[in-house]
């Protein structure tokens, strides 16, 4: 029960500025670690922004960041997205794979093979997009960098709370 | 003048209206019911200044130094109940604040902070006086924002005023470019502009919290009340005297706590923590009932964690949910305002007829009675040498007729008065508890003093912690604010010398102040009136000329310069090993050792 796992909290926000900062300034100020981080607006009209920011902790210290994160006044809702029942996670990744690269072929081949859809071409390079969960993602790096150099980038994550939060 | 505003007049203009942004911002706070505001101009701001100077309703006090506009705003919201308010200049005047702005955050005092910034077209080109004021202030304000659109200047200050005062009381500043002061918009009022949220707080009988909570305190064997800040915040305390009478409970307060409860009631056991009684922090640690109201377990009361109150059920009421399970894990946590919650729980006990176990509870009223006979805030008096306690006791004595208004600095004589000074109404303590900032006494009676100018009002304060904010003397002289400081000089910083002498082997490092002013002449200098008592014969007459002379008086009382705090619990310890007097000194533990 008091190991340290990781979590991710989802909140819907005011699209306000300095949110975010304000939202980071308290895992500082509380020394709390950001895992990793995303945001953007989604509703422009309502003013609203969703944030996930995935952190290690005690599951009383996520309650606590919880608390506390519920204080900010622009924050609308904060759920536990690691432990809602029917919550979604999903990350984005990015794989760029260099022609010259000896293992071209076969990294290529891997990623048709994990339904990676091709984003972008030119004479140098491809770049293709894969998206799932954190663990899924997590393997499929490491069964790329198995087989050649590739440039990578993901995305943190994006969730969704098992419920309508816009109350 | 403000009788005699014409129609025209930015005061009395109808909501809708177009005014400049500074006469919108004037106006907010006088919807918002503010009758005095803090603050010190410049450039940044001085449109403002200019709306102030062309109305009456709003009384500017113009300090010394911006800290103290914060530290008078805290004083006068918490002798008041009301926002304290703030108004400076861009850069400077803001970062002077950030004390100020800290100290209200740590005691949940309602303040807004009105600040002057550069012009929006010159925000990120390093200008004069430019500061990121949110970015410096995030950490330390309930919320903070940039008004970067002078339509919607009016609804955020008063959006501002909603969030300072509602749920966990708190600072708010607003940063107010130059060129939206000077800019058109439309005044709107204070009526339907809440669309920030306030924290749920919502409780009733009904809650099954509330009954569970009756369930333990019913079957109490040895309870207590552990109350705190929040029950004076929820203007409360008229309540937590139903229920404690209703319950027969012993009760202790916290630093903040103090005047919720009246001193010299036989259930009081006096203050807690470091430097509480031995029967109110033996009491917590015996407990089996443990009823936390407004206080939140931080580690002034708790001592050594890891023995804090092992063998007993904990109900914790506070109004900000991140408070419940922070540092001590409780049986019922129940979120809400002070207020709210005692009331229910009172309702449900006289429902439920609920009775006390009175065997129990006599038994252990019984053995409290043998902790209190310790008689642990006692001390060694001296016929010829000035002792700080006994300075504090005889102002209590000559002063208990006019109710005041006690403010303190931070220290040894800021714990020696909230030992020896008796407190018997809510709002009448005014103390940087959280923070604990030297320097907050004397501009926090200032602002008290203006809230309540019929009202004896008298800083607490120490040779070294007045040093600090000496220069709002001169704010005092200017608006003949009769405040009284009463500082217990023993030339030392007296908290730590004692630490060091009890922890670091008696090397008193940068500790002792071999260079005072002489604070007679001072208060002269700055035109108050300048006291001395040297020897105990010339205490009570100079108490006495303080509280007769109809201003500002510094009293320079000389006390015993070693004299320690007890009792203590030293850094670490849990509350059985509390120290009664300087003989009982035991090592620190390595761990303590690393404790504040």
């Amino acid at each position: 029960m008091n190991e340290n796992q990781l979590y991710t909290l989802f909140m819907l926000s005011d699209n306000e500025r300095g949110v975010l900062a304000r939202v980071t300034a308290l895992f500082s100020a509380r020394g709390y670690q950001i895992q990793n981080i995303t945001a953007g607006e989604i509703n422009e009209a309502e003013h609203l922004s969703c944030i996930a920011i995935t952190t290690e902790g005690t599951p009383a210290t996520i309650a606590q960041i919880k608390a506390q994160v519920e204080k900010i006044v622009a924050i609308r809702s904060v759920v536990n997205l690691t432990e809602a029942q029917g919550s979604v996670q999903r990350e984005l990744m990015i794989i760029r794979v260099w022609r010259d690269a000896a293992a071209h072929d076969n990294i290529v081949n891997t990623l048709n093979e994990l339904d990676a859809r091709q984003i972008a071409a030119d004479e140098n390079s491809t770049s293709f997009e894969l998206t799932g969960d954190t663990r899924a993602i997590n393997q499929y790096i490491a069964r790329l960098n198995g087989l050649g150099p590739v440039e990578i980038a993901r995305s943190g994550i994006v969730g969704m709370g098992p419920t309508n939060l816009r109350t | 003048m403000t009788a005699a505003l014409d129609a025209s007049h930015f005061l009395s203009v109808p909501t809708g209206s177009v005014l400049l942004g500074a006469e919108i911002v004037v106006r907010a706070l006088v919807d918002q019911g503010v009758e005095h505001i803090f603050g010190y101009p410049g450039g940044a701001i001085l449109p403002v200044y200019d709306a102030l100077f062309q109305q009456d309703a709003l009384q500017h006090i113009l300090v010394r130094h911006e800290q103290g506009a914060g530290h008078a705003a805290e004083g006068y919201a918490r002798s008041t109940g009301k926002v304290g308010c703030v108004v400076v200049t861009s850069g400077p005047g803001m970062t002077n604040t950030v004390t100020a702005l800290t100290d209200a955050m740590m005691d949940s005092i309602p303040l807004i902070v009105i600040c002057g910034q550069v012009p929006s077209h010159l925000i990120g080109t390093d200008a004069f006086q430019e500061a990121d004021t949110t970015g410096i202030t995030r950490n330390c304000t309930k919320h903070n924002v940039l008004v970067k659109d002078v339509n919607k200047l009016a609804e955020t200050i008063h959006q501002c005023f909603h969030i300072a005062r509602s749920g966990k009381p708190g600072p708010v500043l607003i940063d107010i470019p130059k060129d939206v002061q000077f800019a058109k918009g439309v005044y709107i009022a204070l009526d339907e502009v809440t669309k920030y949220k306030t924290y749920p707080f919502a409780v009733s009988t009904s809650d099954p919290k509330i009954a569970a909570a009756v369930d333990l305190m019913q079957g109490a064997k040895r309870p207590i009340f552990y109350t705190g800040g929040g029950i004076i915040n929820a203007n409360a305390a008229h309540i937590l005297r139903e229920l404690v009478r209703a319950t027969g409970y012993p009760i202790t307060q916290t630093l903040m706590g103090l005047g919720a409860f009246p001193a010299d009631d036989p259930l009081n056991l006096g203050m807690l923590g470091m430097h509480g009684t031995y029967e109110a922090n033996l009491a917590m640690y015996h407990c089996d009932v443990m009823i936390c109201i407004g206080a939140r377990f931080d580690d002034r009361i708790t001592g050594k964690l890891a023995e804090f109150s092992p063998n007993s059920k904990k109900i914790h009421i506070d109004i900000d949910a991140a408070s419940i399970n922070k540092n001590v894990a409780v049986d019922v946590g129940i979120v809400a305002d002070a207020g709210e919650a005692m009331r229910a729980i009172l309702s449900e006990w006289q429902r439920r007829g609920a009775k006390a176990d009175s065997a129990g509870l006599a038994k252990w009223l019984q053995k409290i009675q043998e902790w209190r006979a310790k008689d642990s805030l006692s001390y060694e008096n001296s016929e010829t040498i000035i002792k700080p306690q006994y300075a504090i006791g005889r102002l209590a004595h000559f002063t208990a007729a006019q109710n005041p208004i006690i403010t303190t600095e931070v220290g040894q004589h800021q714990m020696w008065a909230a030992q020896h000074f008796p407190f018997y109404a809510p709002n009448h303590w005014l103390t940087s508890g959280g923070l604990g900032t030297m320097g907050y006494g004397l501009p926090a009676a200032i602002g008290a003093q203006v809230a309540h100018p019929h009202t004896l009002v008298i800083d607490i304060a120490g040779e070294a912690s007045i040093q600090m904010n000496i220069q709002e003397l001169s704010t005092a002289v200017q608006y003949k604010l009769p405040v009284k400081v009463f500082i217990i000089n023993n030339e030392w910083m007296g908290m730590v010398r004692q630490w060091q002498q009890l922890i670091h082997g008696e090397r008193y490092s940068q500790s002792y102040s071999e260079a005072l002013p002489d604070f007679v002449k001072l208060a002269e200098a700055y035109g108050a009136l300048g006291l001395r008592a040297s020897h105990p014969d010339e205490l009570d007459s100079v108490i006495a000329q303080m509280i007769s002379y109809p201003g500002p008086v510094v009293a320079d009382i000389r006390v015993a310069q070693h004299e320690n705090c007890f009792p203590m619990i030293p850094s670490g310890a849990p509350h059985y090993a509390m120290i009664l007097k300087e003989g009982d000194i035991a090592p620190v533990s390595p761990d303590g050792l690393m404790m504040v």
